[in-house]
């Protein structure tokens, strides 16, 4: 077990070093920074002299070499907007994507468990049906869409609710509903099918044969055997949603990370953007060992046989 | 572009021991998109006003059943004037067309990569499956931003962005499959019978894994429609004056609270035919391969 | 993060209050105690937060708010534009070139370290010299030959070129900064934790929320009222709006005419609107292409209905005007009235330029902000309608990858905007038509020399009327589409006492605001 960990976090730095170079060569094919940094009414003297002191006049390759270089002893380099450390910027404004993402989740974990299990205990019922019909609405809903007719319902309309920025908890629903309803969906029709895969398994019918009661059998063989599957769909989803968060962050104003990047990426703040795939992409790197693990810990099957 | 990672997460299948005679399920939708395409192919002839004509003197105009509403514009006006009914009409072109022209690309680019890649397999396949590792871990936004920023916003440069980022998700598929079915009997004797590969490719692993990717794409359509909206409501994808359903939500969002209508009806109009396609795939998948289970096939 | 600023809020009532209660030992000379008075805040709609609170860095009017309740010019514009002295006493101007300014003497910085001739001279070098600062009021200085320090309260200013309106943008940009601070700190450091002269001192900088200015009772000048002072980042309009309504926020900037509506039923909150100095037109390339042909520039004056635009979309908070600058701004010709509407009038020029139906004139439309997107497509939609075949396009980085460097194509054409800093025809004239400076797609040598000669004119009433004349030139030469110029919109909690001003500028050391 302990190889193929460290194969996979091989694998994940060399993944890392494909997307930085790749995220460097867009964003130079997208335009001179130089120009974006220059006064208004620049010369084209004036222009040159800031890509020298800059060092945009190298080749690409050197300029990435050079930022590989700082970026390997921990210095992602500074913002050409701000001048400040690019990695201070995202960590300064990672923890609010953070807490965003950890109540969406929070919400849409709990919700989808609740209403999935409900549904494959009552399979085949109203209830169910009216499940099944439920989740192929929310995901169908853009999230565009529901974060504006939020705003328009619960600010606009019945004043209860701020719609941006982020200065106290009450500002936090919006947004984590909004960014919550597309994954209910998908939890909650992944537990039904989890629950009812084990609920047709001999061993629950073991079980019931026994005489064990519904609340037991549910709660006591079927739900922790549908832990596997449901732990990895968060996993997944997670790792989504560090970077897919922007349409959320974007219509309620969050002061998070992908806010940040989209502002860099129009002003071509190379050190940012840099610095958020960087810092986005270890994150995914991550949540996908810590589920890895996670799941060779807790799967009989993987667990004797690696 | 919350949605983009969620497709290879549906969950599995209905169980198949459900009846299913030929039931209005699958026509009541099936018959509303089919209006809705019918609409999409036809506004240019049954829509009431031309989708950019402006009229300053009949701004912001509410939808009929509001007080102020007119029976001129059924769903009201935007802030030049222009009627929100015939641009919903002509969102709808963009929209699917769209949605199914980013389908049709992914699939057939990771179909074909699918197929080469897994028939052949050794270092080609590792190759893509490593590429299409790096693709899934470069953040969607700065790809299409980058894409976009360095090629200008424009329509087929929405659709590159969402085929760049969708082939791998059609190749694991058809690799997953294209590994168990070369492995079997015929395959074997076709290959002694001295057929090429591209016949192999082409005639006998093809047709066995075109059901399960048809319902895949049945399935992505309805998220390509949902991304190109995000898109175009961050301003990345449909230009203005051009009317996308992301792009007019974008245009009425500061007025949300004096004219809810203007962002809020096309949106309406996007979960609508998002949603009946989404209804679409899951019946397809029902009959077609009920075992689909992208998840796992990587 | 959030605890942080729950706290910072439970602070801030604490220490008004005390500051109600228990009064303060120092007498203002308005008659009220410095700092006594309640917090007031302020949004800055913008798209983009500020990157620096650094006041020599940037030329966006929005972030120059901060400044200047935390800096001094060397002058001040008062509120009827009218020039005053600010850390200057006075001048003189032995010749047309040199002006020798006295400054004050008993003016310290917040940092307590007291204000010289050494902190002018660095302002401008660092402006001027400073290549990692890149500055982006260079081009404001270019003209001024050097700067000398006259013992520790004088310095002398050479010109270059004469200009009428220099002491204008001593008023207006260029703010002053503490020389031995910098040099100490450096501009990142000095970015993040300014030290000015002004009536307000650096409290806190939230990245991303709010910037908040606390009352410096040390002041040279009127002491400060408000205790406190804050300046929001609320990027969405319909947000604006809901946290002036809520009371979260004061004053309301840029608020567009369509969300007035949402004002007028509010009984706490009112609109006041202003003839601001922001004055929009289409600039496109008269050197080569369609455009070269003065018919097809007065063709596009023709075919835009300005009445409508602002009349119906703007809801009336705009002018029509025929000339780049508003009717508050010195140097207004009012005799040149806009285009009239007369789309006829545009075809037949079209037709005399060799524009018809099988061969129509083709135009790029471009535009760098979204919120002008409405706008632009109103005026496509009119240029469509005389027979132009107009392709829009909305790019972020246009006007600085393409028409600032000075690569705009044949028949493209930009929206853009000149929010007149200096209120001085010469400023709007000098960015966009002086072959010398930024006429970069228009210039010819009679209206170069004509702008030249109305800058360094010193007499009032002689400046006037050379721009009079040359404002009924440039409307017959039509190198820009003219299109209005706009009001400034603000939404206002009734409970201040605050009044807009024809420059934007928003000074809050005397508001007031009840409880």
């Amino acid at each position: 077990m302990r190889s193929r960990f460290i194969n996979r976090l091989a694998f994940s730095v060399l993944v890392m070093l494909g997307v930085s170079a790749i995220t460097f060569l867009l964003m130079f094919l997208a335009g001179d920074p130089a120009a974006l940094l220059a006064s208004e009414d620049a010369t084209a003297a004036e222009v040159e002299a800031i890509r020298k002191a800059y060092g945009f006049d190298r080749p690409i390759v050197v300029q990435y070499l050079d930022w590989l270089w700082h970026a390997v002893q921990g210095d992602l380099g500074v913002s050409y907007q701000s001048r400040r450390p690019a990695l201070e910027l995202i960590l300064h404004a990672l923890p609010n994507t953070l807490l965003l993402i950890a109540c969406a989740l929070a919400l849409s974990v709990s919700t989808g468990v609740i209403v999935g299990v409900l549904a494959a205990t009552f399979r085949g019922s109203r209830f169910d049906r009216l499940v099944i019909t439920g989740s192929v609405f929310v995901q169908s809903l853009p999230s565009f869409w529901l974060g504006i007719v939020m705003i328009l319902i619960f600010s606009a309309t019945l004043r209860l609710l701020p719609t941006s920025g982020f200065r106290g908890p009450s500002y936090l629903i919006l947004p984590a509903v909004t960014l919550a309803t597309f994954q209910v969906g998908t939890f909650a029709r992944m537990v039904r099918s989890s629950m009812l895969e084990v609920l047709d398994s001999d061993f629950v019918r073991t079980a019931r044969a026994k005489g064990a009661s519904a609340g037991s059998i549910v709660f006591g063989h079927a739900l922790p055997n549908a832990a596997l599957p449901i732990i990895t769909v968060v996993g997944l989803e997670l790792g989504g949603l560090y970077g897919g968060a922007v349409v959320t962050e974007t219509v309620f104003g969050w002061p998070g990370v992908n806010t940040l990047a989209l502002s860099a990426i129009t002003s071509r703040d190379m050190p940012v953007i840099q610095a958020f795939v960087l810092v986005v992409g270890i994150l995914v790197v991550i949540t996908n060992l810590v589920i890895d693990m996670l799941y060779t810990i807790l799967d009989p099957r993987t667990r004797g046989a690696r | 572009m919350s949605h983009a990672t969620s497709l290879p997460l549906r969950p599995q299948p209905q169980s198949p021991s459900k009846a299913r005679p030929i039931n209005l399920r699958l026509l009541i939708p099936a018959g509303l998109l089919g209006v809705i395409v019918v609409i999409a192919c036809l506004a240019p002839w049954i829509s009431p006003y031309g989708p950019n004509s402006q009229d300053l003197s009949a701004r912001l105009l509410p939808p009929l059943w509001q007080a102020g509403g007119s029976t001129k514009h059924l769903l009201g006006t935007d802030d030049l004037g222009r009627d929100i009914l015939t641009r919903i009409m002509y969102g709808a072109r963009v929209s699917l067309s769209i949605g199914a022209i980013a389908v049709i690309c992914r699939m057939v680019s990771g179909v074909l990569i699918g197929l080469v890649a897994g028939y052949f397999g050794g270092p080609l396949l590792t190759f893509f499956m490593r590429l299409g590792d790096v693709q899934l871990a470069l953040p969607t936004l700065v790809l299409a931003i980058g894409v976009i920023a360095a090629l200008g916003p424009s329509t087929s440069n929405v659709i590159l962005v969402l085929a760049i980022t969708g082939w791998v998700l059609y190749a694991r598929l058809v690799v997953s499959q294209v590994i168990v079915v070369r492995r079997q009997d015929y395959i074997a004797s076709a290959q002694l019978l001295g057929a090429s590969h591209c016949r192999i490719i082409f005639k006998h692993l093809l047709p066995n894994i075109i059901p399960s990717v048809i319902v895949f794409a049945s399935l992505d359509l309805g998220l390509m429609m949902l991304t190109e909206g995000s898109l175009s409501f961050l301003g990345l994808g449909v230009q203005p004056p051009e009317p996308s359903w992301g792009g007019m939500a974008a245009g009425g969002r500061a007025l949300i609270s004096t004219a809810w209508w203007i962002a809020t009806l096309p949106g309406a109009a996007l979960v609508v035919t998002v949603a009946l396609v989404n209804v679409l795939g899951e019946q397809l998948r029902d009959r077609l391969d009920p075992r689909l289970d992208a998840t796992r096939s990587a | 993060m959030a605890g942080y600023r729950w706290f910072a809020a439970a602070s801030l009532v604490i220490l008004t209050a005390g500051a109600a209660t228990g009064g303060r030992a120092q007498g203002a000379s308005n008659g009220v105690a410095c700092g006594s008075g309640q917090p007031v805040s302020v949004n800055l709609l913008w798209p983009t937060q500020p990157n620096t609170l650094d006041p020599n860095y940037d030329t966006l009017v929005m972030f120059a708010q901060i400044s200047r309740n935390m800096f001094n010019g060397l002058f001040k514009l008062d509120d009827s534009m009218t020039l005053q002295p600010d850390l200057a006493v006075s001048y003189s101007q032995p010749d047309a070139l040199t002006y020798e300014i006295e400054l004050r003497k008993d003016v310290v910085f917040h940092d307590g370290s007291p204000f010289t001739s050494a902190d002018v001279v660095a302002t401008f070098d660092r402006i001027v010299k400073d290549q990692k600062l890149a500055s982006k009021q260079r081009s404001y200085v270019s003209n001024i030959k050097s700067v000398t320090p006259k013992g520790d309260h004088a310095v002398n200013f050479v010109l270059k070129q004469p200009d009428s309106s220099f002491l204008k943008s001593l008023a207006t940009i260029i703010y002053i900064t503490p020389r031995s601070v910098i040099d100490k700190v450096g501009n990142v450091e000095f970015g993040k934790k300014p030290v000015g002269t002004g009536p307000f001192k650096l409290d806190s900088w939230t990245m991303g929320d709010s910037v908040v200015l606390t009352a410096n009772c040390d002041y040279h000048g009127d002491k400060p009222i408000p205790s406190k002072v804050e300046f929001r980042f609320i990027a969405e309009p319909a947000t604006q709006i809901s946290s002036l309504q809520s009371g979260e926020i004061d004053i309301a900037t840029q608020v567009t005419s369509d969300l007035t509506a949402a004002l007028k039923s509010s009984r706490d909150v009112a609109v006041q609107s202003i003839d601001g100095n922001q004055t929009f037109w289409l600039s496109m390339n008269t050197k080569e292409g369609p455009f070269a042909d003065p018919r097809v520039r007065q063709a596009l004056n023709y075919a835009i209905d300005r009445t409508a635009i602002a009349r119906q979309l703007l809801g009336g908070f705009a002018t029509p005007v025929g000339q780049v600058y508003s009717k508050s701004v010195f140097g207004y010709t009012k005799a040149v009235s806009p285009y009239p509407f007369d789309p006829d009038k545009a075809k037949a020029l079209l037709r005399e330029a060799g524009y018809d139906s099988s061969r129509p004139l083709k135009i790029e439309f471009y535009n760098f902000r979204a919120e002008l997107n409405p706008v632009q497509q109103s005026i496509a939609s009119f240029l469509s309608d005389v027979g132009i075949k107009v392709t829009t396009r909305f790019d972020p980085n246009y006007f600085v990858d393409t028409w600032q460097s000075g690569k705009m194509g044949r028949g493209q054409v930009i929206i853009r905007s000149n929010n007149n800093l200096l209120m001085d025809a010469d400023f709007a004239l000098g960015l966009e038509l002086d072959g010398t400076r930024r006429g970069m797609y228009f210039s010819s040598p009679e209206t170069d020399a004509a702008i030249a000669k109305a800058r360094g004119e010193s007499d009032r009433n002689a400046r006037q009327a050379a721009y009079d004349a040359l404002n009924k030139t440039l409307y017959n030469l039509a190198p820009v589409t003219f299109l209005y110029s706009t009001d400034g919109i603000y939404g206002v909690s009734t409970r201040v006492d605050w009044k807009p001003r024809p420059d934007g500028a928003i000074y809050l050391a005397n508001v007031t605001k009840r409880r």
